[in-house]
């Protein structure tokens, strides 16, 4: 995790294959899952348990790009993208987990300036062309 | 929120502890009554009650022990097996990937529940993988033995685990166990059924799974709400399960609703047909239901228009709510009419939801609020008209501004 | 013997035979609890409960917020109820006519208007001065009453309500994110549960991070520390047990959820008693009994609700001087249930056991210490019995205790550290050694004023939830009333 930029300033600051990504998400499974697979393709994978927790380290930290699940259990996830997007603009892309059967959320994600969502449960191999297209953004 | 180990010996040891109180006590009270019936004995009292302390300060380290080594051990336990969870599910993962060989034989349990994590969590062939593993090591077989007999808490986890591996063949264990007599493996059964069902593919294999799941529950005469959960966890096979549900010979109350609800929730138009003829049922409930979906489907043949005219006016009170949800499906003219009489009803919910039928009507539904704002006899049809069209401001608002 | 000493003496024995009967009849129904406990841990999976919030699965609840002069700390509250981990629900706060800035705060912090709004008025209170929305929580709804009594402010809040799943509870009370999720279970699968009471644990002590406890210590004050281990004991225990024998009499006003119909159909909360939450639960058990309808009236240890508690001594005797009282007001009320058959276990064993121990406790206790004092001013007193009986009285409370103790540490939050344990173990003996006496003989005192009417509100100071540990409106969670 590279320490030190400011709030509100994302710096895109990767070059190549490997990007420092956050991944908010509660469930453990899908977040060593999470881990395993973009770490595996090179990139560099902090996590963060909830949304208190994911706002605290995208304070601390920059990152080139973040997966956020929706159901998280201390707040909304739409909540924490609107603030993502008002702090960071349009340059972070992110990317939204949702469970099944949730497609308003899903909708109202995009509508908020999501990047691209998948739906839990997921195929590895789909989410890293999804993050690598992202990025590639 | 619970640990799930340790509950049985917590149960034996409060229950020596009970033992090393209930005896002295009860030796106690006997000799009271003893003494309070002629036998002298100030010295035995004494004596019997130095032992009831003995044996009460007894109870009381063991209990104690119990619980400060519970918490330690616990503690400790945890520790270790997050990390070897973590570790399983990494490796798994590399499995799949094929960057490592798959273990041989029988797999430890922490490997068996890192699976079944997985399992929830990958879709695709990845997930058809784990299954393939599971059964080849003999998993799953082992799973449904536990399901099968044992105490109940065992009986239980792997209920659960099974319900969370969805291996069709594990169905019939799964299916069998709706027939126990303990309700809670009953209903851990019968969704755990569920789940294994929405993923059986072949179409045949799922129509008989879901004949079998829909007999158990009959049964098992299972409420309400379960056969609505099972009905919803089935997912893609829901349509099977609701089709044996609904055309079951005499259905039971409780289980023709739960499938209705199901065709609504669901929106399963291919049942709007089989749904209608419910609308006559002789259950209050089982017409709610009917108007509930047939509301949700957006389908009302005009053969049963009359038959939600008439619920507009029953005597049941939900039966009149579901009923002015269900009338904006009538002909317009009728609806606007039919609902802004239902304004003036007796019920405070009829009209609401009265003035939600008629909001959802969009443009010529709120002019016909406005003008029951000003025309309408009766005052609380004047209030709930007005507060309706208010409660549409955020709406507006925000389509106006954005 | 003279007279006296016979007096004595049979008195003494039948105290010692009344310890020991409530002794064993206690021990037996707590080990029912137990296993009522640790059977129900089982019953609802986390798998279940994703389930159902993927798939929109469970049941619309209204809460329902008495408030009463609570400026310092009810804006803190009413965001943490509205965070709730919950699909769809609506919290409707009722303020009792209060006198301070309670209704400006929650104006402010939430954006308030008022609105004309149409209610039905099926219970009968004290008029509802307004009624206004939030701008910001589609799902909040905030009413302004005449002073009537928390009882009363909860029954506006029913005529208020949309749901047909009403959660009446405390202000102060933070609730797990998760309760009322694995309360409304209950109801799901059995239509005959017309109400479910969860396990409330105090708050004093615990660390709040986001407005939810994050880690659990213990605190400070010893009269704290004793109230940890008692409401341990009372809900693990005690409820558990009564619940599962079907015989469950109260559910905590701090938290619990009723079928609104069934609520309706009882007329709602009763005013005139301090203990207007045990009085509905045994007003629902008669009405349902009377009418012959199956119902099943439930504990859950699963849900929890985190209160504040007394952190002063006076504090805690006028909050069971309120309760006591309480007690026997309902306790008179349907005295009619005594001993009747036509209300099961209920009538043949729960309301005789409150009557015989928890009501008449107290009395047979001081008495007990009275006819000590005159034993030993006779000289006639068994310093060797008094002795032991004390320590045997004081032994057995303690095991009980440990076992409440023992089920709390199978909770996955729960009291980590050993010298916290340690000091769980040291309170449950501070307890019978002054304290439960104090209690007892304030209790005692609160059995001859049960006619006196008091303020339903118990003054109690709060330290108040920290409103700098929760987040502001804007970085809010959940959008409710979807």
């Amino acid at each position: 995790m590279r320490k030190g930029a400011t709030k509100g300033v994302a710096i895109r600051a990767w070059k190549g294959d490997m990007a420092a990504i956050l991944a908010i998400e509660d469930d453990w499974t899908v977040r060593t899952v999470l881990e395993h697979t973009l770490s595996s393709a090179g990139h560099d994978v902090d996590v963060a348990r909830g949304v208190s927790d994911g706002r605290r380290s995208l304070a601390d930290g920059h990152y080139d790009m973040v997966l956020l699940d929706l159901n998280l259990p201390d707040g909304n996830g739409l909540d924490l993208l609107r603030d993502i997007r008002r702090d960071h603009g349009a340059d972070l892309p992110v990317l939204v987990l949702s469970g099944m059967r949730q497609e308003e959320a899903v909708v109202r994600g995009l509508e908020l300036g999501a990047d691209d969502y998948v739906t839990k449960p997921f195929s590895p191999p789909e989410l890293l062309a999804r993050v690598r297209r992202c990025l590639g953004r | 929120m619970w640990r799930r180990y340790g509950d049985v010996a917590f149960a034996a040891v409060f229950a020596i502890a009970i033992s090393l109180e209930a005896i002295p006590l009860c030796y106690l009270t006997w000799t009271l009554a003893a003494r309070l019936f002629g036998n002298a004995g100030g010295a035995r009292l004494g004596s019997v009650l130095l032992g009831a302390v003995g044996s009460a300060a007894a109870a009381l380290i063991l209990v104690t022990t119990y619980v400060l080594s519970y918490q330690h051990v616990s503690a400790q336990h945890e520790r270790v097996r997050v990390e070897q969870r973590k570790a399983w599910v990494t490796r798994w993962l590399s499995v799949l990937e094929g960057s490592q060989p798959e273990p041989t034989g029988t797999l430890e349990p922490e490997g068996v529940q890192a699976l079944l994590a997985l399992r929830e969590t990958l879709r695709g062939s990845e997930s058809s993988r784990i299954a393939e593993i599971l059964e080849r090591h003999g998993a799953v077989r082992q799973l449904e033995r536990s399901a099968g007999h044992g105490r109940l808490g065992g009986r239980l986890d792997a209920i659960v685990a099974l319900s969370n591996a969805r291996i069709p063949s594990a169905l019939p264990t799964l299916v069998n166990g709706v027939y126990d007599s303990n309700q809670l493996i009953c209903v851990a059964s019968a969704r755990g059924a569920a789940r294994t069902l929405a993923r059986v593919e072949d179409l045949f294999d799922r129509d008989r799974g879901a004949a079998a799941l829909a007999r158990a529950m009959e049964a098992q005469e299972l409420p309400y709400g379960i056969i609505e959960e099972v009905v919803v966890l089935a997912e893609d096979a829901a349509t099977s399960l609701i089709a044996v549900l609904l055309l079951h010979d005499r259905p039971r109350a409780p289980t023709v609703r739960a499938a209705i609800d199901g065709v609504g929730r669901l929106k399963l138009l291919i049942f709007a047909e089989e749904v209608v003829p419910f609308l006559s049922h002789p259950d209050d409930e089982v017409r709610a239901a009917a108007l509930r979906a047939v509301s949700r489907l957006g389908f009302l043949p005009e053969s049963s228009h009359g038959v939600v005219i008439a619920a507009l006016t029953d005597e049941v009170d939900f039966i009149r709510i579901h009923a002015a949800a269900a009338a904006r499906l009538l002909p317009r003219p009728h609806a606007l009419s039919l609902l802004s009489d239902r304004l003036g009803d007796r019920s405070w919910w009829v009209r609401r939801a009265a003035a939600d039928a008629l909001v959802s009507l969009g443009p010529a539904g709120l002019a016909q609020l406005g003008r029951v704002v000003h025309e309408h006899p009766d005052r609380f049809a004047r209030d709930i008209a007005e507060q309706a069209l208010r409660d549409q401001m955020p709406n507006l608002v925000r389509a106006v501004v954005g | 013997m003279s007279v006296l000493e016979s007096l004595l003496t049979a008195f003494e024995v039948f105290a010692i035979v009344y310890f020991a009967v409530l002794s064993l009849l206690y021990s037996g129904f707590a080990f029912i609890g137990l296993r009522a406990v640790i059977l129900e841990s089982r019953q609802t999976s986390d798998t279940e409960l994703r389930d159902l919030l993927e798939r929109d699965v469970f049941k619309p609840v209204s809460v329902i917020v008495p408030a009463f002069n609570e400026e310092g700390s009810i804006v803190a509250a009413v965001q943490s109820f509205i965070t709730l981990h919950y699909p769809k629900f609506e919290v409707i706060v009722v303020s009792d006519g209060s006198t301070d800035g309670t209704m400006d705060r929650l104006i402010e912090a939430f954006a308030l208007v008022e609105e004309p709004r149409v209610w039905a008025r099926t219970l009968p209170t004290q008029p509802v001065t307004r009624v206004m929305r939030s701008l910001r929580e589609p799902g909040l709804v905030v009413a302004e009453k005449t002073n009537g009594g928390k009882a009363d402010a909860v029954n506006a809040g029913i005529n208020l309500a949309r749901y047909p799943l009403i959660a009446p509870v405390d202000s102060d009370c933070l609730l797990d994110a998760q309760a009322i999720l694995r309360a409304t279970r209950n109801f799901v699968k059995d239509d005959t549960v017309i109400a479910v009471g969860g396990t409330v644990r105090p708050l004093n002590g615990a660390t709040i991070l986001d407005g939810r406890p994050a880690e659990l210590r213990m605190p400070r004050r010893w009269v704290e520390r004793l109230q940890i281990v008692e409401y341990a004991r009372a809900f693990f225990l005690g409820r558990a047990g009564w619940s599962r024998m079907g015989a469950l009499l109260i559910i905590s006003g701090a938290f619990g959820i009723f079928r609104r119909d069934a609520v309706l159909r009882v007329g709602g909360l009763w005013t005139k008693t301090l203990g207007e939450d045990m009085e509905l639960v045994m007003r629902l058990h008669k009405e349902f009994a009377r009418a012959r309808l199956p119902h099943r009236i439930v504990f859950s240890p699963d849900p929890i609700c985190w209160t504040e508690v007394p952190s002063d001594l006076p504090s805690l005797l006028r909050q069971r001087s309120r309760w006591h009282r309480g007690l026997w007001t309902n306790l008179w009320r349907h005295k009619d249930m005594l001993l009747n058959p036509r209300f099961g276990r209920l009538g043949m064993f729960a309301v005789p056991y409150f009557w015989l121990f928890e009501g008449l406790g107290p009395i047979i206790e001081v008495l007990g210490f009275v006819s000590l004092l005159v034993s030993a001013a006779l000289g006639v007193l068994d310093l060797n019995v008094f002795w032991l009986f004390l320590t045997l009285a004081v032994l057995h409370g303690m095991v009980l205790s440990q076992v409440a103790a023992g089920v709390e540490a199978m909770l996955l939050q729960r009291y980590a550290s050993t010298s916290d344990r340690l000091i769980l173990f040291a309170a449950s003996l501070v307890e019978f050694l002054g304290f439960h006496q104090l209690v007892a003989l304030e209790r005692f005192f609160a059995t001859f004023q049960s006619g006196r009417r008091r303020r339903q509100w118990g003054a109690m100071p709060r330290t108040g939830i920290p409103p700098a540990s929760v987040p502001s409106p804007s970085h809010v969670g959940h959008r409710i009333g979807r």
